[in-house]
């Protein structure tokens, strides 16, 4: 008799502890699973997140370092316009607009520097072939506005001409500063929008 | 040897004054010393590779100097990323969605610009991060920019040539 009393209650814990683990299982099946993406808020409002793409922002990749080399005769070397390049990455059209320089370093940005009196000066052209924009220009208060130039259109990304490569030349002249350490000649800041030129 | 001698007191006084003198004149020195490294440091890192720059070809061949141009490029490319229309709600917040690229090598800095004034600064966005929103006080609707800076791993200083995006801002409903 007691024997079959301590089955009975060993066989009633046995169901007990299966319900509970049945429960166990499916509350975790339940569970709402953690957010993938992180979340931040700093004190400035931000909110930081960590995410992989949006196809509705406008993207592009740019070069943000525009390296020269002068040579013995004062010329320019520049980079390949294979590499030297506005790339864009949106799903529609895109546009340079603007293009403004700021000169560094105490260097003169002319119109010509074989003609310029001063002391470390240079002229520079920079954008696609036969529409390059003179940096003598681009140093006036507004910059140079290409906002009509299709020459600075670029179609979606993976059309035919979703990219422009640009040129570069420019020559220097009345040299003082010692080259063999990189010298900053300017900031060239470049400004895109949506559309292309002439219809934003 | 003259045991407990002692220097008169008038000349203990200029002796330590000697002291005081020689201390803050060394301390002016290792002050300048000081700035003049952070001086050369920061010189340094602004004319290196960073922004249009200008070396001489220096006797290599021009294929040669071609070549390290062209990494130079490839290097320092950034992929730019944000929403072109900015949408403002009733208590300030703009959507911007500057998203820095997973790819891309730089932290990101961004300023929003209106009517030439610089209406925002944001903190350091790390590549694969992305700010979506910001509080940004007194923009309207209408045309805006906001230009975004690479900045120098190590450092978070400007690093090469900022770009801006001209963007719309639009008034949302909430």
């Amino acid at each position: 008799m007691n024997e079959t009393k301590h089955e009975a209650r060993q066989a009633l814990m046995r169901r007990a502890m299966g319900a509970l683990c049945a429960v166990g299982v499916a509350g975790t099946l339940l569970a709402p699973t953690a957010a993938f993406a992180e979340v931040q808020t700093n004190t400035d409002g931000e909110t930081i997140i960590t995410v992989q793409a949006d196809t509705s922002n406008i993207a592009f990749t740019v070069p943000t370092t525009i390296p020269l080399s002068v040579q013995a005769d004062g010329s320019l070397i520049v980079a390949s316009e294979d590499e030297f390049k506005i790339t864009n990455e949106s799903p529609f059209d895109i546009h340079v607009t603007n293009m403004t320089v700021k000169s560094e370093d105490g260097w003169n940005i002319v119109a010509s520097a074989s003609v310029s009196s001063n002391d470390n000066s240079i002229d520079l052209a920079i954008g696609p072939s036969g529409n390059a924009a003179d940096a003598s220009e681009a140093i006036q208060a507004g910059g140079i506005d290409l906002s009509d130039n299709a020459a600075w259109n670029m179609g979606y990304t993976g059309s035919a001409e979703d990219s422009i490569n640009l040129t570069c030349s420019g020559n220097v002249s009345h040299v003082t500063k010692d080259l063999q350490t990189a010298s900053k000649v300017a900031t060239i800041t470049w400004t895109v929008a949506a559309g292309q030129a002439g219809g934003e | 040897m003259m045991r407990g001698w002692k220097l008169p007191a008038i000349s203990r006084e200029r002796a330590r004054a000697a002291s005081k003198r020689v201390l803050r004149v060394g301390s002016v020195l290792i002050a300048l010393i000081c700035f003049g490294c952070l001086a050369w440091q920061i010189a340094g890192l602004s004319a290196g590779g960073a922004g249009t720059t200008i070396t001489e070809a220096d006797g290599r061949s021009r294929e040669e100097v071609q070549a390290e141009l062209d990494r130079l490029v490839q290097e320092n490319m950034m992929t730019v990323s944000l929403a072109p229309t900015a949408q403002l709600d009733d208590e300030g917040n703009l959507r911007v969605n500057v998203i820095n690229d997973e790819e891309n090598s730089f932290p990101q800095r961004f300023r929003v610009i209106q009517n030439d004034r610089q209406l925002y600064r944001s903190s350091v966005i790390e590549p694969g991060k992305c700010i979506e929103f910001c509080r940004v006080e007194d923009i309207e609707v209408g045309d805006a920019y906001v230009e975004i800076q690479a900045l120098d791993r190590d450092t978070n200083m400007p690093h090469g040539n900022p770009t801006r995006v001209k963007v719309s801002v639009v008034k949302t409903d909430g």
